[in-house]
């Protein structure tokens, strides 16, 4: 069967071995949930799906808070069916949603995706006040006319960091983004259509291809980093430096993603941009000229060219 | 000794066709390079064909790798046979289908509660000799086929464990989920299964996630040169400072030396009487000039030329 992406309402009825959460950047944790929930629906003839919401319950109950996102949502449900899961399913969120009892909830899972396990976190909760915990969902499985059943799975940290969405925002944020990709497992990316700029950076020998980060993304630190540029067809990323900020030096103005592609001569306007950035060479500054700019520009191309030469041509084994 | 080497220190006329560069080059490979583009940047740099080198070291992988020039392609196999010495890093909870950081993550598990001292107790299982099961991704052919081309295909085989020496292991740092390791080994150990063992024995399971060769041989990392300084030096002018003599692998073999007379019946081939000699030999001719690798006759009674290093103009013979 294909994977898909669908709907809860469009679900099929058919055994499943369910997992559920938000999945924000579906980090080495949410891939081992799904890995573990792929494996125990194999093991009980199941199918595989993760549930996930849209648009993230916090973002909806508590906007103020809302951190931003590690990922958009198109990447997260590639990122689910990568690991492995043969359906992802979209739920809805809205205030309604929030207010559901989790024996509502689970009941359209068991009715509309016909939920057999449940392969969840030990400290996972659903429905209205978290109050759906391990030990509530167990006893709502065992009900006539639920029976499923409910699978905990222990925290997985790798070390002293924990490893969560909120400490890869922590570090997106602080522009640890080598850190952000080991918790990920894939560095964090930001995509979007290339726009025009004031054309400055092709007079101090840096054209660069800008992008406005999408708003609902995790800010990023401001910065320069070492970056791969993806372009619609490429099937190998090409080598770039990236900055981010407002450009105190020579134009400021709104916060820009703006990547320089190393050895590429080309107009990219209106193409759509996907950056990987893979490690911050440093933070933003403001030079007193031009001159201490590019300058500086030079260094920084050095780094970037010897952290890309570590990360090229990995294929190949042997 | 030094007085039956009248032609010693003269030098080659000029125009000789002695080759220019002639020993080994201890190169510091970059990360991202294959082994295979530091010999072709190499050959490149030196104007020079008869280049190899001993010991891939994977693309992301850095450090000691040794090339040979000219003659010293001779004593190659020895330096393929020599122990190991890498710094290694292993990071727990994560295993990957091909064991390094490069591949696909297979299994995460929780490591956080791994500590120095337990991966110090870990390392020391691991000492000695022992069998090692060679990564599904290797260069190591199977009925015909390499390993990793298998692997590729998305099949796993059943792999024959093969026997290495681990001579020594030492935790140099430990930043959670991450260990800094000291690893001497002998040849054909893989770093990847090192680490991917450790990881099991502890439990979370492991990858390797850098490497660094810091040993071949006789080769030291302190001695290796970037390619970058090797594309800045004036050559051939300044080979004999880079250069290491392409005897150098061989230093563990007992000497012969030669008069002009033995140095000539060698060059043609010939075997030179001996008395109960076993194994291999390194010769040399009266001016110090080495000459090849000997190999003792079955009865013992004299040494064979099985290496013979190509007559150097200006030299003795």
């Amino acid at each position: 069967m294909r994977p898909f992406v669908v709907g809860l309402d469009a679900v099929a009825w058919a055994p499943s071995a369910v997992t559920i959460g938000t999945f924000d950047g579906v980090h080495l944790g949410h891939q081992e949930l799904v890995r573990r929930t792929v494996e125990r629906a194999r093991e009980e003839g199941l199918r595989a799906l993760a549930v996930t919401f849209e648009p993230p319950p916090q973002l909806v109950l508590r906007p103020e808070t809302f951190p931003g996102r590690l990922c958009t949502p198109a990447a997260r449900d590639a990122a689910l069916l990568a690991a492995g899961a043969a359906g992802v399913v979209v739920v809805p969120f809205t205030r309604e949603t929030a207010a559901l009892s989790p024996e509502a909830f689970v009941g359209r899972l068991v009715e509309r995706a016909g939920l057999r396990l449940l392969v969840v976190g030990e400290d996972f909760a659903l429905g209205r006040g978290r109050s759906g915990d391990v030990a509530r969902l167990r006893e709502i499985g065992a009900r006539e006319g639920m029976a499923f059943a409910v699978e905990a799975i222990e925290r997985i940290d790798l070390g002293p960091e924990p490893l969560s969405s909120t400490a890869i925002r922590d570090a997106v944020r602080a522009g640890d983004v080598a850190k952000a990709r080991r918790l990920l497992g894939r560095p964090f990316r930001v995509s979007g259509e290339v726009i025009h700029g004031k054309k400055l950076g092709r007079t101090i020998g840096f054209p660069t291809a800008n992008v406005v980060p999408p708003v609902d993304l995790v800010p990023l630190a401001d910065g320069i980093y070492a970056s791969w540029a993806w372009l619609p067809g490429d099937t190998a990323p090409r080598p770039a430096i990236t900055y981010v900020g407002n450009r105190p030096t020579v134009n400021p103005g709104p916060r820009l993603v703006e990547t320089h592609l190393l050895d590429f001569d080309g107009d990219l306007y209106g193409q759509e941009l996907t950056v990987d950035l893979l490690e911050r060479l440093r933070p933003d500054a403001e030079f007193p000229s031009l001159e201490a700019l590019i300058a500086q520009m030079k260094v920084d191309e050095a780094g970037a060219r010897e952290i890309l030469a570590r990360e090229a041509n990995l294929a190949a084994v042997g | 000794m030094d007085a039956a080497a009248p032609a010693v220190g003269e030098p080659a006329p000029a125009g000789a066709a002695r080759p220019r560069f002639d020993g080994y080059l201890v190169v510091d490979k970059p990360a991202g390079w294959t082994s295979f583009d530091v010999v072709a940047r190499a050959r490149r740099l030196l104007g020079e064909r008869k280049i190899g080198h001993a010991g891939t070291l994977d693309p992301a992988a850095t450090g000691v790798l040794p090339i040979a020039v000219g003659s010293a392609r001779k004593t190659l196999e020895y330096l393929a046979g020599a122990d190991k010495t890498y710094v290694a890093r292993v990071t727990f909870g994560v295993e990957t289908e091909t064991e390094d950081a490069e591949g696909t993550v297979t299994a995460v598990r929780d490591a956080a509660a791994l500590d120095a001292a337990a991966v110090e107790a870990a390392l020391a299982g691991f000492l000695g000799p022992r069998l090692q099961i060679p990564p599904m991704y290797a260069a190591i052919k199977v009925g015909g086929q390499r390993l990793y081309e298998i692997a590729r295909r998305g099949e796993t085989i059943e792999r024959a464990p093969r026997p290495v020496v681990i001579h020594w292991l030492e935790l140099l740092a430990w930043e959670p989920p991450t260990a800094t390791v000291l690893v001497d080994c002998s040849k054909g150990t893989y770093v990847r299964a090192l680490a991917r063992d450790l990881g099991a024995a502890l439990g979370p399971g492991a990858h390797l996630s850098g490497l660094v060769r810091t040993r071949s041989g006789p080769f030291r990392i302190e001695d290796a040169i970037t390619l970058e300084a090797l594309a800045a030096l004036p050559l051939p002018e300044a080979w004999p400072e880079i250069a290491v003599p392409p005897d150098a692998p061989i230093q563990h073999l007992p000497t012969l030396l030669l008069d002009p007379d033995q140095t000539r019946r060698w060059r043609q081939g010939l075997p030179l009487p001996a008395a109960g000699v076993a194994g291999e030999c390194r010769a040399y001719g009266a001016d110090g000039a080495w000459l090849g690798i000997g190999r003792a006759a079955e009865d013992g009674a004299a040494w064979r030329p099985a290496k013979v290093v190509a007559v150097a103009v200006g030299s003795a013979a």
